[in-house]
């Protein structure tokens, strides 16, 4: 996988912080069954970074990512979006918050069947209440490299033209975060780095700020740090990542 | 079958069972009905054969007059002489013969009201010998002198009278009677629903038939060890003309057969086409049902393929499916018949059509045949799904779930288009021929037709609608209609059950506006004049009043014409026929049907059957036995509450001396003070057991009134098939929000709210019920034409009426239907977690 990475690393260096956690804890369950999905993590996310979130299965870090997304809460400490704190936002809110400020890009079934491309990309605008302009739909489809397929349904696009469409819809709303939850875990490797590059571009670009979580070094490798997390806990953050260092500090934290 | 399919296929239903909830709905809502229909038909046989059998039980042979001028419940005959009497009495093996005067009378209450009752107001002879006489005397005794009564136990009770009690009754003329005795009818309080008056013979011969010199019958008891073929043939030795003898078991026999033949007959088969209509909604309901949850199975059966299952294996575990469903389905269906038949016996007494039941007979037979159906209706509606299913290929299990692909097939939308097309065009040409047959028949093509096009027309009407709907719910209702034209056979089969129901709705109250408006206009233009005196009594209570009233009435200061109008049974040109009978000359002031003196008078529907016109002349056999030949006068279209014969009164009144009326009309002189005319008839009215009195425009919407109740039954008999339909999109829509979970957690996950999940899935129930809605409508209207085309062309003279309030009221119901349908799926896929949509991978 590609070692070079396009330049922009100083989005590191701002002070600003896009979201964060302050002693999040994720218990499921009660008593004896309870499980500890994440334990007092404290992290910042900083604005105009791209961040990767690594660790083994089960170290919490989807649960990590759906506390940030709105998707999920805590059930100790707290969550920022900006200086909102999401444990005060009702469903409404959170749904709204949702729509508006974050975007989201699955690792699969990221799109409705039924609509186009076009569609799929101003759908939480539309849902929002909010009419896009076509030209911006237009540049945002053309910077993705979907020129023409606008009008395709998801069926008649490949794998990685799928997921290319849903970084559009998460760059469209111009979102304060976006979440990217295994974003190339179904793609083969060309396509994963069509989809890496684009996140990439979205924070050196359009300075977004994406949070990703991935098994894959060499997905991390396109991010400006990474944050490991075992059994709950951050296990360990990373500046200027590469695929082989990554591998090395995965290889630390397998039991 | 071997023990691998049933064992997988019992455990999956299982597994599935929150999935197959609605099928079972289905299955157990239609025979539930039938079931009902089955128990309410099975009472109504039980109440007729239990009467019959307790008023024949001790009678071993009937004397009776040997004509027959109608049959059934109505049998009506003529008297006899009571000369008779004694030659029966004399013929051997006759151990007693005893005479009955029969008639109508009403009972007045010890409050001065009349005793009204679900059935005919019976009155008879009270017979001293016990095995003769099915009453029983339980306070009190038998009547002694011609005033002297004895009454069932239910009037009784109603009139709050007991023995020692002196009351009128109407025996069509005011008695003023002493209440000797009270009686019981089998152990029952009465005889199902009529009441009875029993008068002394020479009170009966003296009130109900105004001869003392006639009787209506002679009921024999043999000597013990005499056959009833011999008694009858030794009576029948010593009778003269036109009487005849017959024995009491045949003739028990007789008149169960004729009513079983005659109203029962057609009762059942009134009820069976409902039930029939329930069954056909509630099959497209579980054909739906069953394709959408074997669709999402199709992954499960491919895998059972890739581990060796035979595809006829896999055929007989779905076939085996629908058949354990449909009997689990049937036999809740049947426990709940019970309740049911209850039910819409409650339901016909409150639309005005009593039956006189009590409790509910339920068979074993009838218990089999319900479950049977259900069983075979459920296989059946399966069966092209299960066929289907089992083809899926083994590869499914390894790739992508097929979709359904039924939208696909070029070749339907042509079938179904030639289908619809050929059949309406046969609609349009049977209602212009005025053939029932084809007009009948064509319409269930275009229906077929319209079943076969669904598809299409889903996929085109979604389209349409998708043109249409903008505003602020744009999204909403653009996923909506995206999810609809992605399955538009699930839709449009989910539709189609009430596209069936509402089409049938809308095709009854375009018939139903079309009686009324010719009604109106036919009646409103024949009828001129001004006041009408009639019974208005229950359906069946109403068995006609004194002539006493027209005559007195005629006597009224400023009454030009008081035209008393009676109904009455006679042979026409061979046949039992119910006919009008009315002076002709009054009659013409009061209508505009001018016959002349002696002729009769015929309506146009009749006349073109027969080829009859003015001149021709037709045979009359009345009740004494005796045919005249009479001229038709005049031809009339026909109009309740006019049958299609008008026989003179005088020529009428030779053969029957004791007709009574069922309506007086009067028209005022010019320049008459109306409102002193209608204070006198009113008070003359009440001295008959309080007549009603109506003017002109009450008469005529009475009229119409009374035609209409048999379309309001037809209404909840329709509304079952129409909830079946309703919950039948209800599950449709449930089970496909169950297969969305992850792209409603998509939504949501995307900022949809959760009202807007819940509006999605509104919208999209809303246009599945629009479609079935709008195009039954459609349909509905076009059938109902059609039918009254037929008739009118039959010289039936209906008027084509639509009524649009009616209309748009059931547009607007079925609208709101399909929200109810959606609400219960919608605010599923609102409480969806988005989460848990997301990650159920």
């Amino acid at each position: 996988m590609s070692q070079t990475r396009p330049s922009g690393r100083q989005a590191t260096l701002v002070a600003d912080v896009a979201a964060r956690t302050e002693a999040a804890s994720k218990v499921y369950g009660r008593g004896g069954s309870a499980v500890t999905a994440l334990d007092g993590v404290t992290v910042d996310f900083p604005a105009g970074a791209f961040t990767a979130v690594m660790g083994p299965s089960g170290s919490g870090k989807s649960t990590l990512m759906h506390c940030l997304a709105g998707l999920d809460r805590t059930t100790a400490g707290k969550v920022y979006l900006g200086d909102v704190d999401l444990g005060t936002l009702d469903e409404r809110r959170l749904t709204a918050l949702r729509r508006t400020r974050i975007g989201f890009v699955f690792q699969s079934f990221n799109l409705l069947p039924t609509l186009s491309a076009a569609e799929n990309i101003s759908l939480p605008a539309e849902l929002a209440g909010i009419r896009l302009d076509a030209a911006r739909v237009d540049r945002v489809i053309d910077a993705v490299g979907l020129r023409g397929r606008s009008a395709h349904r998801p069926s008649q696009l490949s794998g990685g033209q799928q997921q290319r469409v849903a970084v559009a819809r998460a760059l469209v709303t111009d979102p304060d975060l976006i979440v990217a939850d295994e974003p190339t875990g179904n793609l083969d490797s060309r396509a994963s780095g069509d989809v890496l590059g684009l996140l990439r571009s979205a924070v050196t670009d359009f300075g977004r700020t994406v949070v990703m979580v991935t098994h894959d070094p060499g997905a991390a490798g396109y991010a400006d740090r990474v944050v490991f997390l075992a059994d709950g806990r951050i296990a360990d953050v990373m500046t200027e990542p590469t695929a082989d260092r990554v591998l090395d500090a995965m290889k630390g934290l397998t039991r | 079958m071997s023990a691998p399919v049933v064992r997988v296929t019992l455990r999956g239903l299982w597994f599935r069972r929150r999935r197959l909830v609605g099928l079972f709905v289905a299955v157990f809502l239609g025979v539930a009905f039938l079931a009902g229909i089955l128990g309410l038909s099975a009472t109504m046989t039980d109440a007729i054969d239990t009467s019959y059998q307790t008023a024949n039980r001790g009678v071993d042979a009937i004397v009776r007059s040997g004509t027959e001028v109608a049959s059934g419940a109505d049998e009506i005959r003529g008297p006899i002489p009571v000369s008779v009497l004694d030659a029966v009495r004399s013929a051997p093996g006759v151990a007693d013969a005893q005479a009955e005067a029969k008639g109508a009378a009403t009972i007045t209450g010890a409050d001065g009201k009349l005793v009204t009752g679900l059935g005919p107001r019976d009155a008879g002879t009270w017979i001293a010998d016990a095995a003769l006489n099915p009453w029983r005397i339980v306070a009190g005794s038998a009547p002694r002198g011609p005033a002297d009564i004895v009454i069932d136990r239910a009037s009784a009770t109603a009139g709050h009278l007991t023995p020692g009690s002196t009351t009128t009754v109407y025996a069509p003329d005011p008695v003023r009677v002493t209440v000797t005795g009270i009686a019981t009818y089998g152990g029952q309080d009465a005889n199902g629903g009529s009441s009875y008056v029993a008068f002394t013979l020479a009170g009966a011969q003296r009130y109900l038939l105004g001869d003392s010199g006639a009787v209506s019958d002679i009921v024999v008891r043999a000597d013990t060890g005499v056959a009833e073929d011999s008694l009858v043939a030794a009576i029948g030795a010593a009778l003269p003309d036109g009487v005849e003898a017959v024995g009491g078991r045949q003739a028990t026999r007789d008149q169960i057969a004729t009513v079983d033949d005659g109203f029962l007959k057609f009762f059942k088969a009134f009820l069976d086409i409902f039930a029939g209509i329930a069954l056909l909604v509630a099959a497209l309901s579980i054909h739906n049902t069953f394709s959408v949850v074997a669709a999402g199975r199709a992954r499960e059966l491919a895998l059972l393929r890739v581990l060796g299952a035979r595809r006829s294996q896999a055929l007989r575990g779905l076939v085996l499916e629908a058949a354990v469903l449909g009997l689990v389905g049937s036999v809740a269906g049947v426990a709940a018949g019970y309740g049911m038949a209850a039910g819409l016996k409650g339901a016909f007494a409150g639309l005005g059509l009593p039956l006189p039941l009590h409790g509910v007979v339920f068979t074993v037979a009838d218990a089999l045949i319900a479950v049977g159906v259900g069983v075979v209706v459920t296989v059946v509606a399966t069966l092209s799904t299960a066929v289907r299913a089992s083809r899926t290929p083994p590869l499914a299990a390894l790739t992508a779930v097929a979709v359904d692909t039924s939208a696909a097939s070029r070749a339907r939308p042509v079938a179904g288009l030639a289908v619809t097309a050929a059949g309406a065009a046969g609609t349009a040409f049977g209602a212009a021929g005025s053939s029932d047959v084809v007009t009948g028949v064509a319409a269930v093509a275009t229906l077929v037709g319209l079943i076969i096009l669904g598809p299409a027309t889903c996929a085109w009407a979604a389209r349409a609608a998708g043109r249409f709907l903008g505003g602020a719910n744009r999204v909403n209702a653009r996923i909506a209609q995206r999810n609809v034209l992605r399955s538009p056979a699930r839709v449009a089969s989910a539709g189609a059950a009430l596209m069936v129901g509402v089409a049938l709705v809308a095709m009854f109250a375009v018939i139903g506006a079309s009686i009324s408006a010719s009604t109106t206009g036919t009646l409103g233009a024949m009828f001129t004049g001004d006041l009408v005196v009639s019974g208005g009594g229950s359906a069946y209570g109403n068995s006609g009043f004194s002539p006493q009233v027209a005559t007195r009435v005629a006597a009224v200061p400023g009454v030009g014409t008081a035209a008393g109008v009676g109904t009455g049974q006679a042979r026409i040109a061979g046949t039992a026929q119910t006919v009008t009978v009315a002076d002709p000359v009054a009659l013409a002031r009061a209508f505009t049907i001018a016959a002349g003196a002696g002729r009769l008078a015929v309506s146009r529907t009749v006349a073109e059957e027969h080829g009859w016109h003015t001149g021709s002349r037709v045979d009359v056999t009345f009740v004494d036995g005796r045919t005249e030949t009479l001229p038709i006068g005049a031809l009339y279209r026909p109009t309740a509450p006019l049958s299609d014969y008008i026989v003179p009164a005088d020529v009428w009144s030779a053969h029957n001396p004791r007709q009574l009326v069922s309506a007086v009309y009067v028209v005022t002189t010019p320049g008459a003070d109306t409102g002193a005319v209608r204070a006198a008839v009113t008070s003359i009215a009440g001295e008959y057991g309080g007549l009603a009195v109506a003017g002109r425009a009450k008469f005529v919407d009475d009229t119409v009134a009374g035609a209409s109740t048999l379309l309001n039954v037809v209404y909840v008999m329709l509304a079952l098939a129409v909830v079946i339909a309703i919950l039948g999109i209800a599950n449709t829509l449930a089970l496909a929000v169950a297969e969305r979970y992850r792209e409603i957690g998509l939504l949501r996950a995307v900022g949809a709210g959760r009202a807007q999940v819940r509006r999605i899935i509104q919208w999209e129930a809303l246009l599945t019920a629009a479609l079935g809605t709008v195009s039954g409508t459609v349909l509905g209207v076009f059938f109902g034409w059609a039918l009254s085309s037929t008739t009118s062309n039959s010289g039936g003279g209906e008027v084509f009426a639509v009524p649009w309030v009616r209309i748009a009221l059931i547009v607007l119901i079925g609208a709101l239907a399909g929200l109810v349908a959606g609400s219960r799926p919608a605010r599923r896929a609102a409480r969806l977690d988005p989460l848990v949509a997301i990650a159920s991978e």
